[in-house]
């Protein structure tokens, strides 16, 4: 494929900034900013004022190094949360995706990856060393560590379990199942067979 | 004798898989012959077989080098029955596009989660090579064995396959900066342990199963009372493997990969308690590794209750007329499954499936890749 140059060097280098997005190749690129030509100036002007202001005004939040705009995040803010559970996630999405269900009212801990040595990421260069500090702080009754359920996020979650154990409070995982609306004969056995050995109380299993 | 197998392919169709620009067959549940002259593409279509129940070619070749030539993707159907399901399993594959797997219409989110559903058992001419290649050729054969007839083995083997490439990459890493956490080698050595063990414990008992069937067959086969086995190597026979790398750490750090484990099993082959490989005649060679193959499907069978589909390349290859036939009697004999098999010559193929007396389906393949059948 030989890459056709394009008749503007403004044009060439926005989609050159375009295509380092994940997900994005050329193409798209080329596509989004001919896009954003077209929807006139009040549309790019906006989506750049934007972006400026994504880089220059988020913070992380100093607790749970959530982004935020202040030096303590929103949920971090929040006195009405349950104070006795924090959550370990991975990164920013998973706040999202846990806030999102509605069953978690703890705060959270974001580690921001996982141990990662093929990809150069070791604890260093996660937010782990302050964990057991902030347990013992503030309270805290319960960890719920919700990591991948990959290799690496098995070997964080071990990681993270090391340097609690010695607190007292309870370290939990979370449950692995079977996906509702599965059926059982697709479910794939490893999850299937977790499952089984880590089964509920019928009266658990009622509960939506 | 009508064998009901558990698992048969009921039909085929290749596009642009390897030398095949297009095929379409139907299959006998019992024996099925491909004949024709070297290169027509008989193997061709045994390793499309395999590619459907293992998403591998038996061959060495990569998944893109079987695109046809000048072809720019492949296609492979296959519609099997297992105990009376019928399962539809396509496989495809674009350049520079990720395999696709689909089990029924529904695409597989994991290609490791189809290995099992259809086991396979390949006897070929390839297989002088777990005499004379590496370890990891032994290891390679035992692992499908294995992944094919124990659910959660692959799943164990490539969490722990994971975890050593990391377990490697740190020690690199830390010999570049110079300064080595312990606690984080530590950690992997305590997070491969589990998985470590399962994977020598499966592989023991596979190996102690499968020991149990060879002489037998070898006496099938070559008529001959020699004394095969085989002899399971891991360095778990003798500590758990968090011990093992605590003790190897410093050589570990000095050679900077990981120096003990089961990714250093190995398999031993002995006839009358000498290796295989210099004492062997190359017509023992030949016997000892058919006999091996089919132990493996023995232990397969017993394991899962599922016949797996023996494919049998060149089967001539390997043995003359008395002893082919020989081994199709005990195949049909121990109520093994549907068979596919290859040869040059006709002849022998026909007096072979008479002498068994079974419903078999003959494809006679030319030179220009026509195919004509016939059933006896
Ligand atoms: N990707 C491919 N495209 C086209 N032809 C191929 C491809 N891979 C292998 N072949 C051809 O297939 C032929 C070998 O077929 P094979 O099944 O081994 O024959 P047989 O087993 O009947 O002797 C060779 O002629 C080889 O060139
Ligand atoms: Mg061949
Ligand atoms: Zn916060």
């Amino acid at each position: 494929m030989n890459e056709q140059s394009l008749p503007s060097r403004t044009l060439e280098r926005a989609v050159g900034e375009l295509a380092k997005l994940p997900g994005i190749g050329r193409k798209s690129a080329i596509r989004l900013a001919l896009h954003i030509l077209a929807k006139g100036p009040e549309f790019g002007l906006s989506l750049a004022e934007s972006i400026h202001s994504l880089a220059t005004e988020t913070k992380q939040c100093q607790r749970c190094h959530n982004i935020s705009e202040s030096d303590i995040c929103q949920i971090c803010a929040d006195e009405r949360r349950d104070s006795t559970r924090i959550c370990v996630v991975e990164d920013v999405r998973d706040v999202l995706a846990i806030e999102n269900t509605g069953q978690f009212k703890g705060y959270y801990h974001v580690l921001g990856g996982v141990i990662n040595p093929m990809a150069g990421v070791g604890p260093q260069d996660l937010y782990v060393a302050d964990l057991p500090e902030r347990v013992e702080k503030t309270g805290c009754e319960e960890v719920i560590v919700a990591l991948p359920a990959t290799a690496e996020g098995d070997t964080t979650a071990f990681y993270v379990y090391k340097k609690l154990k010695h607190l007292p409070i309870t370290i939990s995982a979370l449950a692995r199942g079977v996906a509702i609306g599965e059926e059982l004969e697709y479910a794939d056995e490893i999850t299937l067979g977790r499952s089984i050995l880590n089964r509920v109380p019928f009266e658990n299993s009622l509960k939506i | 004798m009508q064998i009901v197998s558990d698992v048969t392919l009921k039909s085929l169709a290749l596009l642009n898989f390897k030398n095949w620009e297009e095929l379409h067959l139907s299959f006998s549940p019992v024996v099925n012959c491909f004949i024709g002259p070297n290169g027509v593409g008989k193997t061709n279509i045994l390793d499309s077989i395999h590619f459907l129940c293992t998403t591998k070619s038996f061959l060495s070749t990569t998944d893109i080098q079987c695109i046809r030539f000048g072809a720019d993707y492949f296609f492979i159907k296959g519609e099997f029955d297992r105990i009376g399901n019928l399962e539809v399993i396509q496989v495809s594959l674009k350049k520079s596009e990720k395999k696709v797997l689909k089990r029924n219409d529904s695409n597989y989110q994991r290609l490791s989660e189809h290995i099992g559903l259809l086991p396979v058992i390949v006897i070929s001419p390839q297989d002088t090579n777990l005499i004379y290649e590496g370890s990891d050729e032994r290891r390679k054969t035992l692992d499908l064995a294995l992944s094919l007839s124990d659910g959660l083995y692959l799943h164990n083997l490539q969490r722990y396959n994971r975890l050593l490439q990391q377990r490697n990459a740190y020690l690199k890493e830390a010999d570049t900066s110079g300064r080595v956490q312990h606690d984080i080698l530590t950690l992997y050595d305590e997070q491969m342990d589990p998985f470590a063990s399962y994977i020598y414990n499966a592989r023991n008992s596979f190996l102690a199963a499968a020991d149990q069937y060879l002489s037998r067959f070898y006496y099938t086969i070559s008529s001959a009372r020699e004394h095969c086995s085989i002899r399971y190597q891991s360095d778990l026979a003798d500590n758990n493997l968090a011990a093992l790398l605590a003790q190897s750490r410093q050589k570990d750090r000095e050679l900077l990969y990981t120096t003990r484990g089961v990714h250093k099993d190995d398999l031993e082959m002995y006839i009358n308690g000498q290796p295989l490989k210099k004492f062997g005649s190359q017509g023992q060679q030949k016997s000892f590794l058919i006999a091996l193959k089919l132990a493996i499907y023995a232990v397969i069978k017993e394991q899962t209750g599922l016949s797996p589909i023996l494919l049998f390349d060149d089967i001539f290859d390997k043995l003359d007329q008395k002893r082919a036939s020989q081994v199709i009697r005990l195949v049909q004999e121990m109520k093994f499954g549907q068979i596919f098999l290859s040869d040059t010559h006709p002849e022998r193929v026909k007096m072979l499936t008479q002498q068994t007396g079974s419903h078999s389906k003959f494809f006679m393949l030319d030179e220009h890749q026509k195919i004509t059948h016939h059933e006896a």
